[in-house]
Parts: C-alpha cells; structure tokens; sequence
C-alpha cells in the first residue's frame, strides 16, 4: 500500500511542446494546469508526452517555472510567493507576457493567468490614450470626428 | 517566436485586462483604438466595476428602476448609477463614485432622525434648488439640536475606508448659536436594535457650523465647515472601514448634537448626511 501511494505522489509526465521540445514534470506541477488535468483523466497510458499544441518550449518552460514554485505551497509564506510572483513577471518583456498570457488562457492555469493580466492593466493604468498608444505600438484608427465623439459621451474622463 | 502586439490577443483577454484597471482608465483606453473601443464595451468589463448584488436590492427600491432594469449594457447602467438615483419616495440618494466604482449613499434631510423636526415652530420643511432631494430642513428654533442618520454598513462597499459627512447651509441674513457654540459629531457602529457593538470606539469631534464675524475669534481650519462645489457646505462626521464581506447586521449611526448649550439656533438647513469612499 505504501509504495502505491508514494509512486502516485511521484508521478511523472510528459509535456511536449507545440515545436516538440520535451519537459518532464511532477503530476502536481502539471495538475496546475486544468487542461492538463481533464487530459490525464482520459488518458489510457501516462508514459505518452502529452501534447500542449499551442505553447512553444521556450513560453512553455517558463510556463512550468511558475507552477513548480506554486506547487510547493508549503515552503513560503504568501508574502514571498507574492514577491516571486512579481520578480517573475517583471523579467518578462511585453512580447513574452502575451504568450505567456495565451498560454496561461489555453492551459487554464488560474493563478497565472490573473498575474499576467494584472500586470498588463498596470502599464494601462493613469496613461493617456496616447501613451497607451505608445507603450503598446498601437496605431490610432478613428478620424477626429469619431475621437470627438467618444469623448464627449465623458467628458469627465479625458479632463486632467 | 515572432513579435506580438496586444490587438492580437483574443477580445476576452483585453477585456479582462481592462477589467482590472479602474473605470475612468476604461473610459480612456476607448480612445486608443476601434479593438480597444468594443473590448472597453463588454459586459466582463463593467460588471467588475458595479456594486453587488445587494445593490441590485437597492435599485429596485428606486423610482427609476424601471428604467435602469431596462439598460442591458452594463457600461450603460454604470454610467447611468454615476449621476446617482433616489431612493425611498425620494429620501435618499444612491449613486456610484465615477473614478473608482465604489457605493456612495446619501441620506437626506427627511431620512433622518430629527428631534422637534415635525414641528413648524421649530423645524421647517422647504424645497431648496440645489437639493438633490425633493425638501431640506430648515431649522426655525431650537435648545435642543439633535439630528441622528442611521445606515446599514451593506449598502456600501467592502473593503473600503467612507467619510461620513454632514451637509448643509447657513441662512446668511437670519442665523443664530453657531458662531459661539460648537456641536459634536461622531459616528457609531451599532447592532439592528440600536446596541452599541463590541470593540468599536466613538470619537466625538466639535465644529464651529458658522465661522465667527468678528475676526479676533479665530478658528482652527479642522473645526470649520469646508464648501463644497455643489452650494452646499460639508464637515466630517467621522470616518469608517467597511470590512472584507460587509458585516450582517451592523448599522452606522451618524450624530450631531448641541445639547449642553441650550442656547437658542436657527438658520441651519440640513441637505443630509452623505457617506463616500475616501481611497
């Protein structure tokens, strides 16, 4: 009985990413991940690479940085894993961050997800249109007459 | 890995970015582009920014909730809760802070508690123009000066600090036992039944309502009123943290008094007693 129990614990799989590179992780790293989770349920033989068709090697292993450092919860208090948490997002350019948050979206990792979105609303927040504009190498598409438009509906909103 | 720019990510992803940011940034980003634009109008969006489910309870008791129950959009609804709605035969008010898209509640005169306020030599009820409310009370005169609000801390929002603040106007050419005599405020937590609650301390402040005529009786600025940009004047009550999951059962109870001086007063003309988030 013992020794079933710990093999469970100890379980590892395969995670193969969508330009074939090959990660093996803890089952409890990659159960982080919901999709992965429904995957292994109806999966005959967990010695197969699981395919996460969408995520390249390089999002992906940043990808399993994040849910290793969740998975042991027990080693750090909640402050530290918030300061890791956000020492990790910081290191991410603007092009990673979208990836990474694609990836996050299709593997359903919850707690990921929420930090790669909130650290993009923050270069959102108290920036005028156009320095969202610059910050993210956006083109504006509307003529005067339709800007006009939208900031009169508040007017409230565009004053300093 | 080729470069991507955020108009590629999926709408439901910058909208739940945009969720995050607050409402005025939302309303500013529209401007940034046409994909900006219809993300910044999704339901995911707004709903963040809109009270609980408690307040749809208070929408209903509003004379217009007929109209907002018809406003699918929840941009639209948010807006429209901006420019606040009257409550309860037209007593109070409820609206919503437009920077933050947090509760803000406003009791008016009628609302409250008044001591002699149902009799015309002493109180009087009279339309003000820049009232939000239908009447405002004016006092005529009294000794006694006791004015109570009472509101139940889940109308507001969790986790927020409010000031309580009291708002009204002095009568410039018939005003009397303001200048010399301050009144105390304060406000208290107290259970349904009117009990005070465990572990919560009252302070009282004083406030000179009137700002002395005659110039060697200087005032400190914390014990005057401060104008406010609607016509009216305000001072602040007190202040209160409204926990993570809004207490059952908890009621704020807001107080002026001047009982110790029993001088005459008259000219005060109470527009009500407002509670707005201070973050």
């Amino acid at each position: 009985m013992a020794s079933t129990s710990t093999s469970t614990l100890s379980r590892k799989l395969i995670l193969k990413s969508s330009d074939g590179e090959k990660f093996e992780v803890d089952e409890n790293v990659a159960m982080q991940s919901q999709t992965i989770k429904h995957m292994i349920e109806d999966l005959d033989d967990i010695n197969s690479p699981i395919p996460v068709s969408i995520v390249t090697g390089t999002i992906l292993s940043k990808v399993i940085e994040y849910c290793k450092k969740h998975a042991t919860e027990d080693s750090d208090s909640d402050e530290q894993l918030k300061q890791w948490d956000k020492e990790y997002a910081n290191n991410m350019d603007l092009n990673t961050l979208y990836y990474l948050l694609l990836a996050a979206n299709y593997m359903e990792i919850k707690g990921l997800l929420e930090l790669i979105t909130q650290c993009v609303a923050d270069m959102i927040k108290g920036k005028s249109p156009e320095e969202i504009r610059a910050h993210f190498n956006i083109k504006n598409d509307f003529t005067p007459q339709e800007e006009a438009n939208i900031r009169n509906e508040n007017p409230w909103a565009f004053e300093n | 890995m080729s470069c991507m720019n955020i108009l590629e990510l999926p709408e439901e992803c910058l909208s739940h970015i945009l969720s995050l940011t607050s409402p005025v940034d939302v309303l500013r980003s529209q401007l940034v582009s046409k994909q900006f634009y219809l993300a910044s109008g999704s339901n995911t969006v707004w709903e963040k920014f809109l009270p609980s489910a408690c307040a749809d309870e208070i929408i209903s008791r509003s004379s217009v909730s007929s109209i907002v129950h018809q406003l699918t959009s929840k941009k639209d609804l948010f807006t429209h809760l901006c420019r606040s709605i009257l409550l309860n035969n037209n007593t109070q008010s409820f609206g919503l802070d437009k920077w933050i898209g947090k509760n803000c509640y406003m009791l008016g005169a009628r609302a409250l508690m008044i001591t002699w306020g149902g009799t015309p030599q002493y109180w009087s009820w009279s339309a003000v123009p820049e009232s939000r409310f239908p009447e405002a009370a004016v006092l005529e005169n009294v000794c006694w000066l006791d004015i109570k609000g009472k509101m139940h801390t889940k109308v507001l929002s969790p986790k927020t600090t409010y000031g309580a603040y009291f708002v009204f106007k002095m009568d410039d050419d018939n005003h009397q036992g303001f200048e010399y005599t301050p009144v105390n405020v304060s406000i208290s937590e107290v259970t349904e039944e009117g009990l005070p609650t465990q572990d919560y301390t009252v302070v009282v402040k004083k406030f000179y309502l009137k700002e002395p005529s005659v110039r060697r009786l200087s005032r400190r600025p914390e014990e005057l009123p401060v104008t406010r940009g609607d016509g009216w004047m305000e001072i602040e009550m007190g202040r209160y943290q409204v926990g993570a999951d809004a207490d059952q059962g908890v009621v704020l109870e807001m107080s002026l008094r001047q009982v110790e001086d029993l001088n005459w007063k008259r000219g005060l003309i109470v527009h009500g007693i407002e509670l707005r988030p201070l973050d």
